[in-house]
Formats: C-alpha cells, sequence, structure tokens
C-alpha cells in the first residue's frame, strides 16, 4: 500500500475532454448540411472553451475562482449570440423555403438583390 | 642465397605475359621462341626446387615476404615458403610441367592459338608455384582462385564448341563453392584469433606460426563450431580434388586439350585440395571426427568412383575417376594420421597420372577419336606407347616401380582389421581392372584400320619428341621407386595379379560378359551424380524463378500500386477554393491559423533565443 500508485482526476483529464468536445464540434461546423446543426456544433465548441476555462482554475493564481466566473459570463453571451443565430434563421427560411446549405447557396445565386 | 634467387618463381608469369603482350600488339613468335622460354622457366623452376630441397632436407623452413597491404600492424603479406613439402612438389610440378611442353608441341601441332595455349599454361605454372610456395593462408586462397580462372580458361580452350564452352563454365561454378567455403574459414579463423591474441601480424594467418593458431582458435571456440570450421575446409578441399559427392566436374573438364588434362587435372589442380589439408594438419589432426571424415571420403571416393571406371568407353573418363579414387586414397592416408605417406603417394601417382595421359593423348591424337572401342592393335603401331603405359598401369596398380612402394606403405597404415583390408583390396582389385582393360582394350584389340594409315608414320619427328617424353616419365616413375621407402610386401596384392589376369581374359580373347543391364547404366553415369545436379539444378532455377515472379508481380506490384494510388489521389483532385458551402472557407480559416500558430510560436522562440533565455 505504501508504494501504491494513486490515479486521480487532474486538469489535465478536463483539457483533454475539453479537446474531444471541441474538435466535434469544429467536425460539426464543417460538415453540416442542416443549418441548424451548425448552431449546434457551435454550442459545443463554446461548452468545451467553458470546461477549459474551469480546468485552469486548478493552478496557482491570484483569484481561485477566475476560470468559474468566465464560464458563466461566456454562456451568457453564447445564449445570446444564440438567440440572434435563430432570428437570422428564421428570415433565412422566409426567403429560400429550406434549411439545408446547399441548396441555400444555389438560390442564393439565382437571386439578383439580396 | 634462395632469397636472391625467389625471383625464379616469377618467370613463367613473365613468359606469360610476354607472349600474350606480343599477340596483342601484333608480333608473333616463332613456335620454338616460345616453346624455349616455357621450358625455360621450367628448369629455372626445377632448379629452385631442388635448392629449396637441399635446404629443407633436415627440416629447416624459411620465409621471405612482401607487405601486400599494411595498416599499422595489420598486415597481410605475400611471400615464399620454403619447406620440405613445398620443394618436393614444387619439383614434381617442375618436372611434369616440363615434360608436358615439350609433349604439347607434338599434340598442339597443327593449333591456331599456339600462343594462348602456352600463355595460358606458363600462367597456371606460376599460379600453382606460388600456390604450394605460400607463406601463409591468404596467399593460399588468393592462388586458389587463380588456379580456378586459369583452369576455367585452359579448359574452355576450344570454346568454339558449344559443348566445351558449358563444360568449362560448370567446372568454374562448382570451384566457386569451394572458393567460399575456403573465404568463409579463413575469415572466421583469422578474426578469432586476432581477437583473442591481440597480435595484428597473424591476420594473414602465417604457417609458421600454426601452433599459435591451432591454439588460439582451438581454445577460443566451442567444439561444434571448431567442427564447423574445419568442415568448412574440408569441403574447400573435397569440391577442389573431386571427392565423393563433387566428383562430377572432373568429368566434365575432360572436354580440354589432353595436355592440359594430364597436367592439371590429374597432377597440380586436384592436389591443391589435399595440400591444403595437409598444410593445415595440425589444425584438423586436434578433432578426431574431422580426421575420420576425411578418412570416410576418401575411402567413399575411391570405391564410388573405381567402379564407375571400370565401364567407361571415354579413355580421358576412366583416366579421370581413376584420379578421384587415388587422391581419395590420399585423403585416407591423412584420415590416417599420416600426411608424409600422403605426400609420397601423391607425387607418385601425379607422376603415374601424367605418364597414362599422355599415352592415352598420343593414342587420341592418331585415331581421332576417344572411345576404346574404336581403337586397338597400338602394340604393334607404336610399342613405346605401349610399353610406357605398361610402366603406369603396372605402378597404378601396386605391381612395381614406385606405385608398389607407396601401396604397401598405404596397405599397413590403414589395414588393421578385416573390414578395412576387405576394401582395400577390393579398391585395388578394381584399380588393376579398370587400367588393365584400358590396356588391352586399346593396345592389344583387334583393330579395324591398319597401322600404316596412321598419322605417326608421316610425322616421324613430332611423335618421336612425345616418345621421349613418355620415355622420360617412366623413368621418373622408375627412378621414384628407388626414392620412396619400400614398405613390407603385403599378399594382398596378389589380388590385384589376378585381376590383370581377369583383365586379359575377358577383354583380348573373343570372350564376351554379359553386361548386367541395371548395373551397368549406374556405373556408366557415374552412379548419376551428375544427372542429380543436373536435375537439382534445374528444378531450383524453375522454383526459384517461380517464387521470384510472384514476389515480384504480387509483392513489388502491390507496393508500386500502393505508390501510385497516394499520389494521383491527391493530383487527381480538382481543387476548388469557391464552393456551396460556407464551411469550407471556415476550413480554410483554420488551416491558415494553424499554420500561423507554428510561424509565429517559431518566431517567438527565435527571438527569446536571441535574448538568450
Amino acid at each position: 500500500m505504501k508504494n501504491s500508485i494513486i490515479n486521480c482526476v487532474t486538469a489535465y483529464n478536463y483539457q483533454i475532454i475539453s479537446l474531444i468536445l471541441f474538435s466535434v464540434g469544429l467536425i460539426g461546423t464543417l460538415t453540416a448540411k442542416n443549418f441548424i446543426k451548425v448552431f449546434i456544433s457551435l454550442e459545443f465548441i463554446v461548452n468545451a472553451i467553458n470546461i477549459l476555462f474551469v480546468s485552469f482554475s486548478s493552478y496557482k493564481s491570484e483569484s481561485a475562482y477566475l476560470g468559474y466566473f468566465v464560464a458563466i459570463y461566456i454562456t451568457a453571451i453564447s445564449a445570446l449570440l444564440l438567440a440572434i443565430g435563430l432570428y437570422f434563421t428564421y428570415f433565412v427560411y422566409k426567403k429560400f423555403n429550406t434549411i439545408e446549405i446547399e441548396k441555400i447557396y444555389a438560390k442564393y445565386k439565382d437571386v439578383k438583390k439580396c | 642465397m634462395l632469397e636472391n634467387c625467389s625471383w625464379f618463381l616469377l618467370v613463367p608469369v613473365w613468359v606469360s605475359i610476354i607472349i600474350m603482350g606480343a599477340k596483342f600488339l601484333g608480333i608473333s613468335f616463332h613456335k620454338k621462341y616460345i616453346v624455349g622460354l616455357s621450358i625455360l622457366s621450367t628448369i629455372f623452376s626445377s632448379l629452385y626446387c631442388l635448392y629449396g630441397l637441399h635446404f629443407s632436407y633436415l627440416g629447416n623452413q624459411t620465409e621471405f615476404l612482401i607487405s601486400f597491404i599494411k595498416i599499422d600492424s595489420f598486415n597481410f603479406q605475400l611471400g615464399v615458403y620454403v619447406d620440405l613439402l613445398n620443394s618436393l612438389f614444387g619439383l614434381t610440378i617442375s618436372i611434369i610441367t616440363f615434360a608436358i611442353y615439350i609433349y604439347s608441341i607434338f599434340y598442339m601441332d597443327k593449333e591456331k592459338s599456339f600462343s594462348r595455349y602456352y600463355s595460358l599454361m606458363n600462367l597456371f605454372n606460376s599460379g600453382i608455384l606460388a600456390f604450394i610456395f605460400s607463406p601463409n593462408l591468404f596467399q593460399i586462397f588468393l592462388f586458389w582462385e587463380i588456379i580456378g580462372v586459369v583452369s576455367y580458361l585452359l579448359i574452355g580452350f576450344w570454346y568454339q564448341k558449344n559443348t566445351v564452352s558449358l563444360d568449362a563454365k560448370r567446372v568454374f561454378l562448382v570451384n566457386t563453392i569451394g572458393d567460399i567455403c575456403l573465404f568463409a574459414a579463413f575469415i572466421i579463423i583469422s578474426f578469432t584469433v586476432c581477437f583473442i591474441t591481440n597480435n595484428m601480424n597473424l591476420v594473414s594467418l602465417p604457417f609458421s606460426e600454426l601452433n599459435i593458431i591451432t591454439s588460439a582458435f582451438y581454445g577460443a571456440t566451442s567444439p561444434i563450431m571448431y567442427k564447423f570450421v574445419l568442415l568448412l575446409l574440408i569441403i574447400a578441399a573435397v569440391v577442389k580434388s573431386a571427392q565423393f559427392p563433387i566428383n562430377s566436374w572432373l568429368i566434365n573438364a575432360m572436354s580440354a586439350p589432353t595436355p592440359v588434362s594430364a597436367l592439371i587435372h590429374s597432377s597440380t589442380l586436384v592436389c591443391a585440395g589435399v595440400f591444403l589439408l595437409m598444410r593445415l594438419f595440425p589444425m584438423i589432426a586436434l578433432d578426431n571426427q574431422t580426421i575420420y571424415l576425411v578418412g570416410t571420403i576418401g575411402i567413399i571416393t575411391a570405391l564410388v568412383t573405381s567402379l564407375s571406371a571400370l565401364v567407361q568407353t571415354n579413355i580421358k573418363k576412366v583416366l579421370a575417376y581413376s584420379t578421384s579414387a587415388q587422391i581419395g586414397l590420399v585423403f585416407l592416408s591423412i584420415g590416417c594420421y599420416n600426411p608424409i605417406l600422403g605426400i609420397i603417394y601423391l607425387i607418385s601417382h601425379a607422376c603415374i597420372k601424367a605418364l597414362l595421359f599422355m599415352c592415352a593423348g598420343v593414342v587420341i591424337k592418331l585415331v581421332d577419336n576417344k572411345n576404346i572401342m574404336f581403337m586397338g592393335e597400338f602394340r604393334k603401331c607404336t610399342p613405346v606407347v605401349a610399353l610406357c603405359f605398361i610402366v603406369g598401369a603396372i605402378s597404378l596398380s601396386g605391381l612395381g616401380f614406385c606405385g608398389f612402394n607407396t601401396k604397401h606403405l598405404l596397405t599397413e597404415a590403414y589395414c588393421s582389421g578385416i573390414h578395412s583390408t576387405l576394401i582395400f583390396a577390393f579398391i585395388g582389385a578394381l584399380t588393376a581392372l579398370y587400367i588393365f582393360r584400358l590396356y588391352f582394350l586399346v593396345f592389344e584389340n583387334t583393330a579395324s584400320y591398319e597401322c600404316e594409315n596412321l598419322e605417326c608414320s608421316k610425322q616421324n619427328s613430332l611423335c618421336k619428341s612425345s616418345y621421349f617424353m613418355l620415355i622420360f616419365m617412366a623413368i621418373i616413375v622408375i627412378l621414384l621407386s628407388l626414392v620412396t621407402p619400400n614398405g613390407h610386401i603385403c599378399p594382398l596384392y596378389i589380388v590385384n595379379l589376378i585381376m590383370v589376369l581377369v583383365a586379359w581374359y575377358f577383354y583380348n580373347t573373343k570372350f564376351k560378359l554379359k553386361r548386367l543391364p541395371c548395373i551397368h547404366h549406374i556405373l556408366t553415369n557415374g552412379f548419376y551424380i551428375n544427372k542429380i545436379y543436373y536435375w537439382g539444378e534445374i528444378y531450383l532455377y524453375k522454383y526459384f524463378s517461380c517464387v521470384c515472379l510472384f514476389i515480384d508481380k504480387y509483392i513489388l506490384g502491390s507496393l508500386e500500386k500502393l505508390m501510385v494510388w497516394m499520389i494521383s489521389s491527391i493530383s487527381n483532385r480538382e481543387i476548388n477554393l469557391q464552393s456551396n458551402n460556407f464551411q469550407s472557407y471556415i476550413s480554410y480559416g483554420i488551416l491558415i491559423i494553424i499554420i500561423l500558430m507554428f510561424v509565429f510560436s517559431a518566431i517567438y522562440l527565435f527571438i527569446l533565443n536571441l535574448f538568450g533565455v
């Protein structure tokens, strides 16, 4: 028992999770055919960044809870941006009558003024 | 005095270079000058050997060395090492070469490439002398290869004929196996000895320090490794001296002109293997099993080849098989821990065989046919040749002259029990039988031609010169009997006398033995060893080439296709910077960001480095 290795969850583990979530979100944005899937993937990215900032709270710093403050702030802002994006999709849907990106682009070329 | 005269051994090389160089430049010497120079070179070498014999008779040895490659104490040396063994061999070879050169005037009379023949013979002479007088294993290996190459050139002397060039190629390829084994053994011994003793002077394995080498090598290796290296050496000797598993090259080598066969494949080249074993006898004698192996190989060869020699219809093949058998008996004498007996046997055999080959050459030249079934009644046509042949045959079968002494000494050494005596008696009987069969079929049988129609009656002087050489060799054979030590007369050799009578009865009179078909075919084809090798080579070649085809087509071919696919999949794409979705722009952006990350970090670290952090 004296020489046993104890594994514990460290900040490194949180950062790995953040990386995985970030890559998932990135791939989602880049290969999405659906307009709304893009926004969902952006949320993934934002949440990954949140986790990253929270993991920095274990390091030595002047204030111990800086990461948490940043996370809450970013969550709020992302919610705002999401709302604006949804407002944007409403008008896009009204104009082009689809959500799929390729069809929107095709129709966008036909429209002379937008 | 010996040191200053060592250049005598180099004279044949110069003669060879002079002849070939002149031919290259368009000058062709008259025959008499070429032959005169060659004979002069043999006289020089025989004088040197005589003086060496006088010097080393009481067991002295000396050596004169030149450094071939020298890096501090890492020293490969070439030179001359004079010893009793060396001088004896050198003397016999010089005398035989002298006889062959004069004999060749008769045999190669109407030959266009006369100068090529003599220059190659001189090169061979110098090669074998340098081989024999070599002070270390490095020089032995070097000249082993050289005499192999020159033997190839001489066997393929009439290369315009297809079979001859194929035979020569085959002989050379078979000899390469022995070369590889010798080279491997040399490297292993040299490395271990120099590693253990930390003395780089021994890197070329000089024979003056054979005791140190033997003890160092024996101590440094495990018994199995020691036996393995000695096995390599024995394989090299077996290949060169045409012993049992690898004796078929000697049959192929009979496509050579007869003087070449007389010199090379009866007296000198086949002695090279045994010479190696005699030189390294202290090493080989340390291990019981290797000596036993040497003796066994010898006796098996003697049996197999003597049996094969009984039914051949080509004179030269009988004599070739006979050579293998007698060298097998020399191996046997080494197997009885008696290399000195082997030396004596080898020397007497060399002279006898040269004599027999020369007689056969005269007979072949007169009838233009090598088949003994087309010969006969030579005793009336050329009584001198018949007399010399009888001298040789009597010697070979152990009934008189020098063969008598040597065979009886060998019987004393070997026959110590009922089995060995029986086998040895059988081999001796076979020897007498095949050689006297040859005599009776060639010289006594009824022939279909008249004596006067033969060439010899027209060109008397040339024939007489060859006769002189035959008589010369016969006299040498008789004189050797005075020099070799006498053995006790053995009642075993009555068997041989009986065999002579048997041969007279069956081959001279009208009584013909019925051939046993199965055995006759096996013996005529030399126990099918040659055919097994051909078959094996063909099948090996076929299957090896199939394997190579498979690897080439499927494994390497698929690798090629992979490479092509990898590169074409990139190069055949159409890159569209503007696409129908905005996400591609995002991915370009991320790519640029990653590149910029690397660039900026590199600049940052570079600047930090500048400030010496």
